[in-house]
């Protein structure tokens, strides 16, 4: 894997913003860990434990994520026998951050913008409880059905699948008091497990940036009082992260701010106020920028807008 | 199976019957398929009591947890999950619907050992032990489970001796599942 200008090393373009390179490269050479959560619909963290302990499967708890593992050394996690009874759902650990950061409480209507291929939905679903209403979303019917059978393994009956071009949806779907907008990007931080990852271009930039603006702050339309809306990408491109963040913060900043996303025990970096000469909302420290070597995982960005009190 | 459509309210549910139509959903009157499945499978009284029970296809009957905060548009592709199928004669809990409650059932159901477990799971046909037979009534469909976790649902041929069939029980676990079974096994053996 090379930049496509043909730079030995990988994604140099933002060596200038990576807190550590030698470990963020080195990062980006090992395997992937597994990571996985426990589905508590049906089963608990230690009898899924007492489970992995009878089977054999080395696990270690991810210290900001109660509930979540990672597993050591399992070949097929997708194919073990607590995987198919529904105990548990695989997730990368950083894919963890945006439900973790939406503060989920039962009953509330909670709107997922771009849900395939839905580890994330699931997560939300799990979370919610079952007196939530949990609307999912993708305009892609095909990415949707690795979803509709993870709802269905899990168990999880809170929630509506619909498939719909979140940039243009219609306002009769009402409102929510969290949504999520983990829209489509470059991929650069799926880098590990996915070969095909590269350094993101200007035309990435052009084609996805307005889809990623117009879900955005679409979301932020369908909001409630006192909502949370968390937008993420698993990519380092500023172009794709703060840039956006920045734009809806000038056209939202007046009722809309960024509060830290900072999972307690999760240690990362602050996103950025510049970014090669361009300035940035000072607010743009709250949100999270996740590099492969800060939790062996893959890259990530986060930012939680909560809706100012009127 | 006669299934009837009451209005919400009549359930003592506060749904918006309107809505539910707009999205070509009916609400079902759980009451006869409660009580199909207590006769087959004994579950507690209030195993299902959190759900409430919804048509959208001629196929499969689906549940959903209340208050269930949804609109009349934009469509909905799915709401809850599969229940039960209901275009045979004889309806069936689905195999998410067993994943997640089969661990309740009292009756009719076949705790299998690693390599019964292992078969059922890659659809074939699995040989009851004369302990596993005493807890099925009769021929029909049957819980299949491994250390107590609902995995699928199986079809016992006969609980009659003279019967070549005798104490046979056909995998019912989907295709697509299975597929992904192909090349490793559930206990992380090799296969």
């Amino acid at each position: 894997m090379t930049d496509p200008a043909g730079d030995r090393e990988p994604f140099q373009r933002y060596r200038s913003i990576i807190d550590d390179w030698q470990a963020f490269q080195a990062a980006l050479k090992r395997p992937l860990p597994t990571c996985i959560w426990v589905n508590p619909r049906k089963t608990t963290p230690s009898e899924l434990e007492h489970h992995f302990n009878a089977q054999g499967i080395g696990f270690e708890p991810i210290p900001w994520r109660p509930g979540a593992y990672r597993l050591i050394d399992v070949a097929h996690p997708g194919s073990r026998l607590a995987y198919l009874a529904g105990l548990y759902q695989i997730q990368e650990e950083v894919s963890m951050l945006p439900v973790a950061l939406m503060d989920l409480q039962c009953g509330q209507r909670v709107f997922d913008a771009c849900a395939a291929p839905g580890s994330k939905t699931t997560e939300i679903a799990a979370a919610l409880g079952p007196t939530g209403t949990l609307i999912a979303n993708d305009r892609n019917f095909r990415r949707m059905r690795p979803l509709a059978r993870s709802l269905d393994r899990l168990g999880l009956t809170n929630t509506a699948v619909m498939v719909e071009d979140a940039t243009n949806l219609s306002g009769d779907i009402g409102t929510f008091d969290r949504l999520l907008a983990d829209v489509p990007c470059s991929c650069e931080g799926t880098s590990r497990k996915n070969m095909d990852a590269r350094t993101a271009t200007t035309d990435d930039f052009g084609r996805l940036n307005t889809i990623q603006r117009a879900i955005l702050k679409r979301c932020l339309e369908l909001a409630r009082p006192n909502a949370r809306v968390v937008y993420s990408t698993c990519t380092y491109a500023p172009e794709e992260n703060e840039v956006i963040v920045d734009d809806i913060l000038d056209e939202f900043g007046e009722s809309w701010q960024l509060i830290p996303a900072r999972p307690e025990g999760f240690a990362a970096s602050p996103g950025l106020i510049e970014w090669r000469g361009q300035h940035f909302d000072s607010q743009l420290e709250h949100a999270l920028r996740v590099y492969p070597h800060h939790r062996d995982s893959g890259g990530f960005f986060v930012a939680v807008f909560q809706r100012r009190c009127p | 199976m006669n299934l009837t459509y009451p209005p919400a309210a009549e359930l003592g549910l506060d749904l918006n019957d309107e809505i539910l139509a707009a999205q070509g959903i009916r609400l079902v009157d759980p009451a006869p398929i409660l009580a199909h499945l207590e006769e087959r499978f004994d579950f507690p009284g209030d195993t299902f009591d959190e759900l409430i029970f919804l048509q959208a296809s001629t196929k499969v009957l689906r549940v959903a947890s209340p208050p269930l905060e949804i609109t009349a548009r934009p469509a909905i592709d799915r709401l809850g999950i599969d229940f039960l199928r209901i275009d045979m004669a004889n309806p069936r809990m689905t195999t998410s619907a067993v994943m997640t409650w089969g661990a309740r059932a009292r009756q009719n159901v076949v705790d299998t050992d690693v390599e019964q477990c292992t078969a059922f799971l890659r659809r074939q046909t699995i040989t009851l032990t004369s302990d596993q037979i005493q807890a099925c009534t009769g021929r029909g469909f049957v819980v299949i489970g491994h250390e107590g976790y609902g995995l699928g649902v199986g079809f016992l041929e006969s609980t009659c001796q003279d019967d070549d069939n005798f104490a046979r029980v056909r995998s019912m676990y989907p295709r697509a599942y299975a597929a992904d079974l192909d090349l490793t096994s559930p206990f992380g053996n090799p296969s």
